[in-house]
């Protein structure tokens, strides 16, 4: 598919802002699934756009030096997505016990570890243990895998799969329900959050089973919703028809707090999507979106991949002035052909 | 009876006296020259380095006083003498030390080519607590990481030297391995008398013309070498203070400084002048609030940013505490292996890692015997003795190594080797430890003959560090293996001192205070602390399986 | 020169200043109180009690929304704690010192170690005086005390600190200080006489006492005088009584009394063009270009004009250009 997409943010603060300095991680990626042919980043007021290649992704950043009391930043991409995902769980076949092999967990070590933001709780063996008790009386459990799932034998993709299901059924999405500052151990008590909360839960228990996962942030296409579930149809026929009823969500979140001046900078007002990608058997990273229960397709637009969403924030910045201040995000994707 | 006597510890190696209570010959100079003295004449000539000590503002400042108590930096007139062999070996053990530690970390934010090979765990590195995921792919000028290093070295009970640790982020100190001569050489000149010790004073001629050469091209002259410290109440900022005045180059501030599109600018009265190279004494997570710690108020945001593109220099470059996390600190001689090929010239200290479930039991199993360490740590917080310590704190230790393994080594306690130290008006032998400054040019790596020997100035105590009680001493390296080799004429190291000598001992020592003073009159005082760890005791017992370092 | 470097010296420059001056006011106030044909205090706040001078010192320095609310009435015990040893209120004599040693706390090793012992020493003793023991005794001798530290350090400065920029910054701040202060003496002068005028029956207000020229106008200008050290320089120059014109003239327009405002703005402008190496002719900045612009207003005026343009709005504006002159200067220099 292919689209094109605006995503404008804008500050506006009660008195000047001297000197603003911010980094935007926003350019779609180019990968095997995605192209990003095109990108162009504007401020007003306007300031140089500069650029480099991090791991997870290009990183944009600007800096405004005279006074302001309004920035807006303006990004716009085209994009090409590819389907490709009709035949990824056939390369997840192979058992999770590909996991347990102390040379898998040396390669990918980074995506094991626990972060500042993906404290590997116990707690959150119990969404692994639900899900693989999902597999096990699951009689729509795609191809492959007849008979008892066993831990450990079932193979990796199913068992993702229904992790995914898993959280999106046991965690309620709440708009506006925490913010950047909520910590995963309060967004598990309290069992609801937003799309980072639920990116943050599944890494959390991935990684708890040794499997590697990685944070994405991007843009989710839901104007065309039935177009879209119908490839995810292809993809598991038996089990989509349950999930497609659920509207697709992403964050639209509420101006935040800042942490202010020098010290905190603009907040992270982001109404990108994020899901994770987890590492099947076959060396191939697969996209799962918690949130919405269904494995990334070519409606999702990724952005960037990181340990968690501390690395990967939409926008982050600091500036000299007042500590209040208000944020307007609006993103438009549209479909092009 | 002279003034210094075999005053050795059983069981320990004496650095001025051997097993059967005779002077070393590369000591025996020095000896001579302290028998031949009067306690009184010693004590003057103490009171006169600590005067002078105190009018350079080589201080600490107890914090809380207003008026603020300063009291000298205690230093010990008795040098210690390395015999010019000795120094080479350890010279190209800390060179191939340091070559091997820059490939490693230019390795490991670029190819990780030690990694994929399991030469070196790719968990221990991406778990440490430096290490900065965020400068992958980013080449510092020249390719080099660590441009300045400070490394730790001890001398065990049979004399063998190891390295404790490198210091690879903005190690401090280097200012009392200057000041100390420059202040043995004015005071006590007669000490140096057919002695030819090398001199030390090409240190910061080097730092400055590395630091220089870091400039990026533009085609200018001469290059903005600015200093940055955190600030007056920073532990260290004497040190800032006294390089960037004898390097000749501005100390700034993170708020001396700003950056526009990427470009660092020192705000000045003739408006922002370019920076080119900054010597930061600031660590990687307060240099800029938009990198690293959002709420740090020291930093200049797009400071990194300016860095990766190019714009500005950083010596030391960013993430270069990966490699002196003490568990990364074990692989160190795989390192040198790896990348030279070559056998480790200086052996580590052999260390458990509690990581590794068959060390953490023996380390849980010892913890009386064991001196444990957290890796991230530096300045000897987060550190256990065993042998000193109470049961509750090694319950204590014990709960945060099994709740952390990844946080902590473990090390048996190693006997310091000791020297002898003029305390309460007599020679007493006291532990003592080394840090030589290596220096990492585009030209190649270059150290200065000389060292910071610290001193455990309680009796029977293996803590050198400055605010526990340590002092220090000045470190002569010799042109010959022998004191006894050389002679009068060859003293061409010292010059200048041809007339002092010939001055008597309180004319010479006025003079001194007086040029001394001229000199360093604005230095200011200034709490100096170095980030050192205490070592360490005895009973190594070594189990199998330990990492030995050089075997 | 780091800007954060010439930021200290200019406020060290100012603050030992402003010390200084605040020390004169107080005592020169403190005693024409009490030989004056007004009420030295008063306390009862249904009457106006505009002409006590403490009010007209409050009026002055811009303190009253800061005294009126801790401590209510205009007393001598209250006024004196108030503009000494309140360390809340950030203009006490206190305060400034403390800042002045702040700042040079932070460029020790650009200055000469006897001018941070100088500041240092003096804070100490500070530190020690209590409200009690200033009335005690002479209010003057606390006073004299602030002062001599003043010319102390300034002496000190004098003699150590080399012709650099290091000590033009300290005078710009010291001179940009001391020409506003004069500035705002006039203005006190200006506010003793003033309620007495407006509050009183104008038809019972005789022109004999209150007028220009009358016995009170030249009390007032005498404690001006005084309070600037000025009484004794001007009697030489002047054997033919205080006449107004010629009191401004030798404050305002001369060149020859170092606390004159031309004087003072000369000064400030030599320095600045030191700094940035600009020709006389052409301004290097807004800061010099103020500086260009008040110097002429001031080579061209007469006392007269002034005097019947008003003090009052004369001394107001000169306060407001220069600190017009510090604010560009602080973002020219120090903050851009």
């Amino acid at each position: 598919m292919k689209f094109q997409i605006l995503h404008v943010t804008r500050y506006v603060y009660p008195s000047p802002v001297r000197a603003s300095y911010n980094e935007v991680r926003i350019m779609p990626a180019t990968d095997d699934r995605q192209i990003c042919h095109s990108f162009e980043l504007a401020t007003t007021p306007a300031a140089k756009v500069l650029s480099y290649e991090s791991v997870n992704g290009r990183v944009h950043h600007f800096d405004v030096r005279a006074a302001h009391t309004e920035l807006k930043v303006e990004g716009l991409s085209q994009v090409i997505t590819q389907p490709g995902t009709a035949e990824w769980l056939a390369r997840a076949r192979a058992p999770l016990t590909f996991y347990q092999d102390p040379t898998v967990q040396q390669r990918y070590a980074e995506y094991l570890q626990p972060t500042p933001q993906v404290p590997l709780r116990s707690e959150v063996d119990d969404f692994a243990a639900t899900a693989r008790q999902r597999l096990s009386n699951d009689d729509g459990a795609p191809a492959g895998g007849a008979g008892p799932w066993e831990r450990d034998v079932a193979p990796a993709g199913a068992f993702l799969l229904a992790l995914t299901r898993t959280l999106q059924s046991e965690l309620s999405y709440t708009r506006g329900a925490t913010t950047v500052d909520t910590s995963l151990e309060q967004v598990l008590e309290h069992r609801s959050g937003v799309c980072q909360d639920f990116a943050h839960v599944m890494l959390a228990a991935c990684r708890r089973q040794q499997i590697p996962a990685r944070y994405v942030s991007g843009y989710l296409f839901t104007g065309d919703t039935e177009a879209i579930r119908a490839s995810d149809e292809t993809i598991s026929p038996s089990a989509s028809a349950s999930f497609a009823a659920s509207p697709a969500v992403t964050d639209e979140e509420a101006p935040r707090e800042s942490l202010g001046g020098w010290s905190g900078g603009p907040a992270n007002g982001d109404a990108m999507h994020a899901w994770v990608e987890c590492l099947l058997p076959c060396g191939q990273w697969q996209g799962f979106d918690p949130t919405n229960g269904v494995v990334v397709d070519e409606s999702y637009v990724k952005a960037q991949a990181g340990l968690d969403y501390g690395e990967v924030s939409p926008f982050k910045g600091v500036y000299d002035g007042p500590l209040d201040h208000w944020l307007e995000v609006s993103v438009r994707v549209t479909r092009q052909s | 009876m002279g003034l210094l006597n075999d005053c050795r510890i059983p069981g320990h190696f004496d650095e001025m006296f051997d097993d059967d209570g005779q002077p070393r010959p590369h000591c025996a100079r020095l000896c001579e020259r302290l028998g031949e003295m009067s306690p009184n004449d010693f004590v003057s000539r103490r009171h006169l380095a600590e005067l002078s000590l105190v009018h350079q503002g080589v201080t600490f400042t107890v914090y809380g006083d207003e008026r603020g108590i300063e009291k000298p930096w205690p230093f010990d007139l008795a040098p210690r003498v390395v015999p010019g062999a000795e120094w080479d070996r350890l010279e190209r053990g800390l060179k191939q030390r340091l070559t091997a530690l820059n490939l490693f970390l230019y390795d490991i934010y670029h190819d990780q080519k030690i990694l994929h090979d399991g030469v070196v765990p790719r968990d221990l590195v991406v778990s440490a607590a430096h290490f900065r995921r965020a400068m992958i792919g980013f080449r510092p000028p020249d390719g080099i990481y660590v441009h300045i290093c400070g490394t730790d070295l001890i001398r065990d009970d049979r004399g063998d030297y190891r390295v404790l640790e490198d210091n690879l982020r903005t190690p401090s100190g280097v200012c009392y391995l200057l000041q100390n001569r420059t202040i043995l050489k004015r005071i006590f000149p007669v000490l140096f008398r057919d002695i030819s010790v090398r001199p030390v004073d090409s240190y910061t001629t080097q730092l400055l013309e590395n630091l220089r050469r870091l400039a990026p091209d533009r085609g200018r002259a001469e290059p903005n070498v600015v200093l940055l410290t955190p600030g007056v109440y920073n532990s260290a900022y004497y040190e800032h203070s006294f390089l960037a005045q004898q390097l000749g180059i501005e100390l700034v501030e993170g708020r001396d400084l700003f950056t526009h599109d990427a470009v660092v600018y020192m705000k000045t009265t003739r408006g922002p002048q370019q920076v080119d190279v900054i010597y930061r004494r600031v660590d990687d997570d307060f240099l800029d609030p938009l990198a690293f710690r959002s709420n740090s108020m020291l930093g200049v945001p797009g400071l990194v940013n300016a860095y990766r593109a190019g714009n500005v220099a950083l010596a030391n470059a960013i993430g270069t505490g990966v490699a002196d996390d003490k568990a990364v600190y074990v692989y160190v001689p795989r390192m040198i292996e790896y990348y030279l090929g070559e056998e480790p010239l200086l052996p580590n200290v052999e260390t458990y890692l509690a990581s590794d479930p068959a060390h953490l039991s023996y380390i849980l199993a010892n913890l009386d015997r064991l001196v444990i360490k957290a890796t991230n740590e530096s300045g000897g917080y987060g550190m256990l003795i065993g042998p000193q310590s109470s049961a509750e704190e090694r319950e204590e230790f014990a709960k945060r190594i099994s709740a952390a393994p990844r946080g902590y080594i473990a090390q048996p306690l190693i006997h310091l080797s000791t020297a002898p130290t003029f305390i309460d008006g007599e020679f007493q032998s006291r532990h003592i430890d080394m840090r030589p400054y290596i220096l990492c040019g585009p030209d190649g790596i270059t150290l200065v003959p000389g060292a910071l020997t610290r001193v455990a100035l309680r009796k029977g105590s293996y803590v050198v560090n400055s605010s526990q009680g340590g002092g220090s001493k000045d470190t002569w390296v010799l042109t010959t293996d022998s004191m006894s080799q050389s002679m009068p004429g060859m003293t061409q190291s010292m010059p200048g001192m041809s007339q002092s000598m010939e001055t008597s001992p309180g004319g010479v020592a006025a003079q001194a205070m007086g040029a001394l003073n001229q000199a360093m009159a604005r230095m200011q005082p200034a709490l100096s602390s170095l980030e050192m760890d205490a070592p360490h005791v005895a009973d190594a017992h070594p189990i199998p399986g330990a990492y030995r370092g050089n075997q | 020169m780091l800007s954060r470097h010439a930021d200290a010296c200019y406020w060290i420059g100012r603050c030992v200043e402003r010390a200084e001056a605040t020390a004169r006011a107080l005592d020169v106030h403190y005693h024409a109180a009490l030989e004056s044909l007004l009420p030295a205090s008063v306390d009862d706040p249904e009457d106006s009690g505009a002409l006590s001078p403490w009010k007209a010192v409050l009026a002055v320095t811009g303190s009253a929304h800061a005294f009126e609310p801790r401590y209510k009435l205009a007393s001598d015990r209250n006024v004196l704690q108030f503009f000494v040893l309140d360390r809340e209120n950030s203009n006490s004599i206190f305060s400034i010192w403390s800042a002045a040693r702040e700042n040079a706390r932070t460029v020790r090793e650009m200055i000469a170690s006897e001018m941070w012992e100088c500041l240092n020493v003096s804070y100490l003793q500070l530190q020690e005086w209590t409200l009690d023991r200033v009335l005690d005794g002479s209010p003057h001798e606390f006073f004299q005390s602030v002062q001599n530290a003043s010319h102390l350090f300034q002496g000190v400065l004098d003699r150590t600190l080399l012709f650099d920029e290091t000590r033009d910054w300290l005078d710009v701040g010291r001179f940009l200080e001391r020409g506003g202060q004069t500035a705002r003496l006039l203005d006190i002068k200006y506010h003793q006489l003033l309620p007495a005028t407006r509050s009183a029956d104008p038809g019972s207000v005789s022109p004999e006492t209150y007028g220009i020229g009358g016995p009170l106008d030249i009390q007032g200008w005498i404690a001006v005088l005084r309070s600037v050290s000025a009484f004794e320089m001007f009697r030489k120059r002047h054997r033919d009584g205080f006449r107004p014109p010629a009191i401004v003239e030798f404050l305002v327009l001369g060149p020859a009394f170092p606390a004159s405002i031309r004087h003072c703005v000369d000064r400030v402008g030599q320095c600045l063009q030191r700094i940035s190496g600009s020709a006389s002719e052409e301004p290097a900045g807004e800061s010099e270009r103020l500086i260009g612009r008040l110097q002429a207003d001031l080579t061209y005026a007469r006392p007269e004009e002034i005097i019947i343009g008003g003090l009052h709005e004369f001394a107001l504006d000169v306060q407001s250009r220069c600190a017009q002159i510090g604010s560009a200067i602080t973002h020219e220099y120090f903050s851009y």
